[in-house]
């Protein structure tokens, strides 16, 4: 809460900062909100080959493509289909590591038990 | 693609579910192009495109035509669930973007500009310093190359607040490329 007040006035001061570079690079004539198609902004040129578009996998399009289609079926059926949700993979493999954790413990108290017994 | 054909479509799925296919392929592509660019990796793009078409499916009954495209409807999805997983990971560390080979080129200066892996790389990380709101303007305009008007109907703003927050954005992109000692003037 502290950190969010402390936050605001300098995004205020920072918008207004950028309000004034605007200003005044337009008052200096360089129009930056005008420039024609044939000089494109170098930065602009740099960021749509930086984000330039990228497609899914076909293997991911086509099981959401069957996911969503078994999903249209189940509502017509009048069932409910939901997107598995990421925690339920998180819960099976703490499970898991938890199992596979007590397994070692038993076989290492196991194994220390039964060398103490040897040696007795 | 026009608005009237999503309009044909959106009526036929009401109808008739089974046809969520046809929207699905319409605009699969370019929400998981935005939803790639505003959380940098295949995993969590694959899986937030997974969840706006099951939202968007679920919700489909709601969508009404008040003027607002189908395309706007499906990003906002998509950027509402984008902003969950941003929050959710607010105090995990950063994950590294992807890296992409290079396959485009744009123009001469361009070329000099981004000469490598590297200067994509800091281009990149220099947007995602950037608040939300710009990066999203960022990625809506050079990724999905959507026009001021189609940003402003995704970004409820009108046309000249995203023409003003757009030049906004470049200067303090500008300012943290510097930062970084890359300088594209």
């Amino acid at each position: 809460m502290m950190a969010h007040t402390q936050k605001a006035p300098r995004r205020a001061w920072c918008r207004a900062r950028d309000l004034l570079n605007c200003l005044v690079h337009r008052l200096q004539g360089a129009e930056p909100l005008s420039r024609n198609s044939e000089s494109p902004d170098p930065l602009e040129s740099a960021m749509r080959i930086a984000l330039r578009p990228v497609v899914p996998s076909s293997s991911f399009r086509e099981a959401l493509r069957r996911n969503l289609s078994f999903a249209t079926q189940g509502r017509i059926l009048g069932l409910s289909v939901e997107n598995p949700k990421p925690f339920r993979q998180g819960i099976i493999l703490g499970v898991s590591a938890g199992l596979l954790a007590a397994a070692i413990a038993t076989l290492v108290v196991v194994f220390r038990w039964r060398l103490s017994n040897s040696e007795g | 693609m026009t608005d009237q054909d999503d309009r044909d479509c959106i009526q036929v799925t009401k109808r008739d579910p089974s046809a969520f296919g046809e929207l699905y392929e319409r605009y699969v592509d370019r929400i998981y192009n935005y939803v790639y660019y505003r959380v940098s990796n295949v995993h969590d793009a694959e899986d937030l495109t997974s969840r706006t078409f099951y939202r968007a499916l679920s919700h489909l009954h709601t969508y009404e035509d008040r003027g607002i495209p189908l395309s706007a409807w499906l990003y906002r999805i998509a950027h509402n669930l984008v902003a969950n997983w941003h929050r959710d990971r607010a105090r995990r560390p950063v994950v590294a973007l992807d890296q992409l080979v290079l396959k485009s080129r744009d123009s001469e200066r361009a070329e000099d500009v981004v000469e490598s892996q590297d200067s994509v790389r800091l281009l990149r990380e220099g947007m995602r310093k950037l608040d939300p709101a710009r990066q999203e303007l960022l990625v809506l305009k050079f990724s999905q190359g959507l026009s001021n008007a189609e940003i402003g109907e995704i970004m409820g703003r009108s046309e000249g607040a995203i023409k003003s927050l757009y030049h906004r954005t470049l200067l303090a992109l500008r300012k943290e490329l510097a930062k970084k000692g890359l300088h594209i003037q």
